[in-house]
């Protein structure tokens, strides 16, 4: 949605700089990120204090915020590449704005902005800066409300490998760094399922 | 009785002056042509009279252009919302034909479901009389489910102009409209365009005189994207 406001409500100069607040974002360390979920929670904890602590739902909206750019740049990028006949042709026929964008626009753009999407939710799944300061806790287990610290894989991987004292202990991160690549490759999978078979339907 | 009245219109794109104190009176249901050689500002022109020139961005433009919608007189070049309203009644048909990549019924529904008509007895009534109106009925009349994009470049041309005049447009603007049609295809837009200009006005640009006086009225003349001389024909 931030996306499509820019590229289509937004024009000259605001555009311009919209889009380079986002290119700048998307370059962000997301150990930066990190430190600004870990803000919120120290804000919500002491200067309103509403009990917050790292948890799931810090770490959840950390990540949001880290993949946002990478998915308003795809959008933009999409919407740009829709040629200008293609861009006129539902307008020349009085088509609304929003007409435009929902009938002609997202249809001949959603691949790139759905692959822009796939790369956001894997670069999520593999990110651990954030993590480690929003919520994520080493031997935490399952968390029993979307509160509660957790455990994650790249975190996982992380302090086995840095800490461990017998080579054995190394196989659980090798088992570790396997089911990453596993969920990643799935997710691919799923990605080019959802192109080639689901998206056909929709730009129909 | 004229339709639109373009008063020196001046049109920059990208700071680059395409159309230099244009005028010229559209008048209505007649047939009537722009003639000039390329890169005389003939398109650009049809851009402005269809408000589309607003989607190019970074462009300047100076001057009126005064449309009388039943006695009312509007100046497109000083609304700055809503174009839409405007844009379907004065429909616009670009160069190469552009059929959306849906079916040929689905391409005719299409303006209609964004006038908001979508009652199935009127869309089916709607889209028949247009394709009748274009002689494109019986030659599609089996396959309306099937996609547009497999017409031929002329049946493509008459679905675009029956798609147009679906929405009972005032003014259709046609931007050579035959330029990518064999002799045959051609000759059908031609009398296809002389039907339309009983019942609307009608402008197309061409840069074929012959065609020009086989089917308008008069012509406006562009050249060096200064002056626009109308030069009536004898027919």
């Amino acid at each position: 949605m931030i996306g499509i406001y820019i590229y289509e409500y937004t024009d000259g100069k605001i555009r311009e700089f919209l889009i380079f607040i986002f290119k700048v974002l998307g370059g962000m360390p997301s150990i930066v990120v990190g430190i600004f979920g870990f803000l919120i929670i120290l804000f919500f904890f002491k200067i309103i204090p509403l009990g917050l602590r790292p948890g799931l739902i810090v770490s959840a909206f950390s990540l949001a915020l880290l993949v946002l750019p990478y998915i308003v740049h795809a959008t933009i990028l999409a919407l740009h590449a829709v040629p200008l006949k293609e861009r006129l042709s539902a307008l020349s026929l009085g088509a609304q704005k929003y007409q435009n964008i929902f009938y002609i626009l997202l249809p001949g753009s959603i691949k790139p902005i759905f692959s822009g999407i796939i790369l956001a939710i894997g670069r999520a799944v593999e990110d651990t800066a954030v993590i480690m300061l929003t919520g994520v806790a080493a031997m935490a287990g399952h968390p029993s409300s979307l509160f509660q610290p957790f455990e994650a894989l790249p975190f996982f991987i992380y302090i086995r490998s840095s800490e461990y004292r017998h080579p054995d202990e190394l196989s659980y991160v090798y088992i570790a760094s396997v089911i990453i690549i596993v969920i990643c490759s799935v997710l691919i999978i799923i990605s080019s399922y959802f192109q080639n078979k689901l998206l056909g339907k929709f730009e129909s | 009785m004229t339709i639109i009245d373009v008063k020196s219109v001046t049109f920059a794109y990208d700071r680059t002056t395409i159309l230099k104190n244009i005028s010229c009176s559209i008048p209505d249901k007649e047939v009537s042509a722009i003639y000039g050689s390329s890169g005389s500002g003939k398109t650009t022109l049809l851009m402005i009279l269809s408000l589309l020139f607003r989607e190019l961005g970074n462009y300047k433009v100076e001057g009126e252009v005064n449309f009388y919608d039943n006695g009312r007189s509007i100046n497109l070049l000083a609304l700055k919302n809503d174009y839409w309203r405007i844009r379907r009644k004065i429909a616009y048909i670009a160069q190469e034909p552009d059929p959306l990549s849906m079916s040929i019924y689905k391409n005719l529904a299409f303006p209609l479901k964004l006038m908001g008509v979508t009652e199935k007895k009127s869309v089916q009534e709607r889209i028949e009389a247009a394709l009748c109106r274009v002689h494109l009925f019986e030659e599609v009349k089996g396959r309306l489910h099937d996609s547009a994009l497999e017409l031929s470049g002329g049946q493509k041309q008459r679905l675009c102009i029956a798609r147009a005049i679906i929405m009972n447009p005032m003014v259709l603007l046609l931007d050579e409209p035959t330029s990518s049609l064999d002799k045959d295809n051609k000759q059908r837009i031609e009398s296809l365009l002389t039907e339309l200009g009983r019942e609307m006005a009608v402008l197309f640009v061409s840069h074929d005189l012959n065609q020009i006086k086989s089917v308008a009225s008069h012509f406006f003349h562009c050249t060096d994207k200064k002056v626009m001389k109308k030069e009536t024909l004898d027919l």
